[in-house]
C-alpha cells in the first residue's frame, strides 16, 4: 500500500504544487461559469449589464479579466428589488437546497447562506484540526458560536473525530469544563473573548484549575475578532495552544497552522484574489490588499468575484508547514477605515491596548465614524463600573493619554457600561465601527 | 482475504449530545448514526400528519448543543423536501428571527422557547404577529403562554431526559417512538427504558416529568403512545 503523509489530512491537495492548483481552480471555474450564468438571477443580470457571457471565459485569466465583481450592496439591492431573500444568488431550490444559515448580521440584516445536504466548507477546518493533532477516535469540543448554520454535529464522519456539541455561552462554562475533564478532547473549536472572560470568572468563583482541566487540548481555535492583550495573557497563563481563525469572505474559514504565520486560505475551495485597495489590479505578494473570493465548491449559491471589503495581507509563498495554499492576515474592513488627520485607523489598531485598563479589560469599543475623514478619533468604550479606580472623567483622561501615546492622535471618549455595549450587536460580537 | 486483513471493531458514536438532569445539571449522551436515523424516521412519521407542501420553509430555533433534541427533526424536515431556516433560540437572536419571518414564506416554526419570545419582545416584536396561523412547536417553557395567544396554532415540543418528541397535527399529546422506548407512568412520573442497542442504554430511567400516558390510537393514525404533561 502507498504510505500517506500522516502530517496532512489530504496530502495530495494540501501540498499541491502551485501550477497544479491553478489548473484545478481553472477546471472548477470553467464548470462554474455556465452554471451560474444559467441559474443565478443576480449573476445573469450583472454579467448582461457588463456584456459578458460564458463564451467569453475560456481560462482562469479570462475569468479574472472579464467577469464583473459583485458586493454585499448589490446582493441586498437585488433582494429588495425582487423580494428574493437570497439576493439573486441561489442557483437551485429544494430539495437540493436543504437549509438556510446566515451571516452574523453585524452590519445589517443578516445575509442568508443557503446550503445543500452536505457542506464542503468544513473541509478547511478538518485539515487544520488534523494538523493540530486530531486523529480518528479523538474528541473535538465543538463550541461553534451559533446554531444558525443548522445541526452539523454529524458532518465529521469522514474524519473519525467525535464532536461534543456545546453552547457558545458564558453560562455554559461549567459544562465546557465538565466535558473537557470527562472526555479529554484533543481540539476545541472555537473560543472567543466572551468565553475566555467567562472562564476567568469561573476560575475566580470556583477555584477550578483551568490549566489542568484543559490540559488535553493540543489545539484551541480562537476567533470572532482580534485577540486583546488581556485575553492573550489569560490564555498564555492557562497554556492554551491557540490558533487564530478568521472568515474567508463568507465562503469558508481560514485558520493558522503551527507556524502561526498567517491563516491558510484553501484555494481549492475558494479562488482568492488580492487587489490593490485603491483599484482593481493585483496587489503585490505580501502587501495589503482587498480580498475578493469566488466559491469553487458551492453549487447552491456561490459567490462569484465577491468583493469582501476585507483588507488583508496575503502571500502565496509556501508555508513552513509544507502546505502550498495562500496565507492571509486580516487587517479590517475597507469600509471601516477612518482617516484621522491623515492617519489610517482600523479597529485592529485599537485592540492591542484598549483592554489594558482594569475598567476596560473586556476590550469592548466602537470607533465612531460619521464620515471617512475626521480630525479627532472618537471612541465609545465599554467599562465595568464596579472596577472604576478614580471616576469616569479620570478613566477618560487615561484612555486619551494612552491613545495619544500609541497613535499620536487627539481623541474624544464616550464611556458606556459593558452591559449596554453588548446590546449593540449580535451575540458574541459587536460592530467595531459605528456611524454615531 | 486472509484472517490478518480483517479486524472486528466497534464503531464510534456519531456525536455527543446532552440532556438535562432532574437536578438541573447535564448528562452527556453519545449517540450513533443508527440512533440518529431511527429518531429521524420517528420525526418524519409525526411530520407527515401535517401534509406540508414540499419545498416550503420551516423556521427552526435551537442552540448548538441541542443535537440530541433537534438534529433528527432537522434531518426529517430535509428528508420531507422542505427547507430548514435556522436561528439561535437565545434572547439575543430576536433580530434574525424577525428578519426570517419577514423575508421567508414560513410554513411552520419549531423549537420556540421562552428565550425566543423574550428576545422578540425586547425588540418590540410580537410573536403572535410574526408566526400567526402556522403550526408552531413550542418548548415546555413557552407552551402555555403561546397557547393562550389568539391566532396561534401551538403544539408541544417535549424533552424529558433522553426522551424527545413532538405533537402531531391532532395536538393531543406528544408521540414517543414505541420501537425505541418503553415508557411507563410511575407515581405520576414518566419512566423510560430503551428497547434497542444504543451507545448508552436506559433501564427504568426516571425522567422527572410529571405526566400521564395515553396508549389509545391517535386520530392522526399513529399508534405511538402519547405523553400528556400535567
Amino acid at each position: 500500500m502507498t504510505e500517506l503523509d500522516d502530517r496532512y489530512l489530504d496530502p495530495a491537495v494540501e501540498t499541491m504544487p502551485r501550477e497544479e492548483l491553478e489548473r484545478l481552480q481553472e477546471s472548477r471555474i470553467l464548470q462554474l461559469v455556465p452554471y451560474v450564468y444559467q441559474r443565478s438571477p443576480l449573476v445573469r443580470e450583472l454579467w448582461e449589464k457588463h456584456g459578458v457571457t460564458p463564451d467569453d471565459i475560456k481560462s482562469l485569466a479570462d475569468f479574472k479579466a472579464k467577469v464583473p465583481f459583485m458586493d454585499k450592496d448589490m446582493i441586498r439591492d437585488f433582494r429588495d428589488r425582487n423580494g428574493d431573500p437570497f439576493g439573486g444568488l441561489a442557483c437551485v431550490g429544494p430539495p437540493h437546497m436543504r437549509g438556510v444559515g446566515f451571516t452574523s448580521g453585524t452590519t445589517g440584516d443578516p445575509t442568508p447562506l443557503p446550503r445543500p445536504e452536505d457542506n464542503a466548507v468544513l473541509i478547511t477546518l478538518k485539515r487544520e484540526l488534523w494538523h493540530m493533532g486530531m486523529r480518528p477516535g479523538d474528541h473535538l469540543t465543538y463550541l461553534l458560536f451559533t446554531f444558525r448554520e443548522g445541526m452539523i454535529g454529524d458532518r465529521w464522519m469522514d474524519t473519525g473525530f467525535t464532536p461534543i456539541c456545546v453552547q457558545h455561552s458564558p453560562l455554559d462554562i461549567p459544562y465546557l469544563v465538565q466535558i473537557s475533564k470527562e472526555y479529554r478532547p484533543k481540539s476545541l473549536f472555537m473560543i472567543s473573548t466572551p468565553m475566555i472572560l467567562g472562564l476567568e470568572q469561573y476560575e475566580k468563583n470556583t477555584g477550578e484549575n483551568i490549566k489542568e482541566a484543559f490540559s488535553s487540548y493540543e489545539g484551541i481555535v480562537f476567533g470572532g475578532e482580534p485577540m486583546s492583550p488581556h485575553i492573550r495573557k489569560l490564555m498564555d497563563r492557562w497554556e492554551f495552544p491557540v490558533y487564530e481563525l478568521t472568515s474567508l469572505g463568507d465562503v469558508a474559514t481560514a485558520t493558522e497552522c503551527s507556524a502561526h504565520d498567517g491563516m491558510h486560505t484553501w484555494e481549492d475551495v475558494a479562488l482568492i484574489e488580492h487587489l490593490d485597495p485603491d483599484g482593481n489590479t493585483d496587489a503585490e505578494d505580501g502587501a495589503r490588499g482587498e480580498m475578493v473570493v469566488t466559491a469553487l465548491l458551492d453549487d447552491v449559491a456561490p459567490l462569484i468575484r465577491f468583493r469582501t471589503d476585507d483588507l488583508i495581507e496575503f502571500t502565496r509563498k509556501t508555508c513552513v508547514c509544507g502546505r502550498t495554499h495562500g496565507r492571509m492576515k486580516p487587517l479590517g474592513r475597507k469600509g471601516d477605515e477612518l482617516v484621522v488627520n491623515g492617519k489610517s485607523i482600523l479597529p485592529i489598531d485599537i485592540f492591542p491596548f484598549i483592554g489594558d485598563f482594569p475598567e476596560t479589560r473586556t476590550g469592548l469599543f466602537q470607533i465612531i465614524r460619521p464620515q471617512r475623514e475626521t480630525e479627532t478619533l472618537k471612541l465609545r468604550v465599554g467599562y465595568d463600573a464596579d472596577a472604576l479606580q478614580d471616576g469616569e472623567d479620570a478613566l477618560k483622561a487615561r484612555i486619551k493619554e494612552r491613545i495619544n501615546a500609541e497613535l499620536g492622535l487627539p481623541s474624544d471618549i464616550e464611556l458606556m457600561s459593558n452591559e449596554e455595549m453588548v446590546k449593540l450587536g449580535p451575540p458574541n460580537k459587536i460592530p467595531r465601527v459605528s456611524k454615531s | 482475504m486472509t484472517d490478518s486483513s480483517l479486524q472486528k471493531t466497534t464503531l464510534l458514536p456519531l456525536t455527543i449530545g446532552r440532556f438535562r438532569n432532574t437536578d438541573g445539571g447535564f448528562t452527556t449522551l453519545p449517540f450513533s448514526l443508527v440512533e440518529q436515523d431511527r429518531a429521524r424516521r420517528y420525526a418524519l412519521r409525526v411530520l407527515n400528519t401535517f401534509h406540508f407542501r414540499t419545498g416550503s420553509n420551516i423556521l427552526l430555533t435551537s442552540t448548538f448543543d441541542e443535537t440530541l433534541q433537534f438534529m433528527p427533526f432537522e434531518r426529517a424536515v430535509m428528508t420531507y423536501g422542505m427547507v430548514v431556516v435556522s436561528a439561535d433560540s437565545t434572547p439575543w437572536d430576536g433580530k434574525r428571527v424577525e428578519s426570517i419571518a419577514r423575508r421567508f414564506d414560513l410554513t411552520a416554526a419549531a423549537g420556540i422557547s421562552k428565550n425566543v419570545v423574550d428576545g422578540l419582545n425586547q425588540l418590540g416584536f410580537k410573536i403572535e404577529e410574526l408566526l400567526s396561523g402556522i403550526p408552531v412547536w413550542a418548548k415546555q417553557d413557552a407552551y402555555d403562554d403561546l397557547k393562550a395567544l389568539p391566532g396561534m396554532q401551538v403544539y408541544r415540543y417535549l424533552e424529558a431526559g433522553p426522551l424527545v418528541g413532538f405533537e402531531c397535527s391532532q395536538g393531543n399529546g406528544v408521540h414517543i417512538d414505541r420501537f425505541e422506548w418503553n415508557i411507563d407512568e410511575i407515581d405520576g412520573e414518566i419512566v423510560a427504558s430503551s428497547r434497542l442497542p444504543r451507545c448508552v442504554e436506559f433501564n427504568n430511567f426516571r425522567t422527572g416529568l410529571k405526566a400521564h400516558i395515553d396508549r389509545s390510537a391517535c386520530n392522526c393514525g399513529n399508534t405511538d403512545p402519547r405523553i400528556i404533561p400535567e
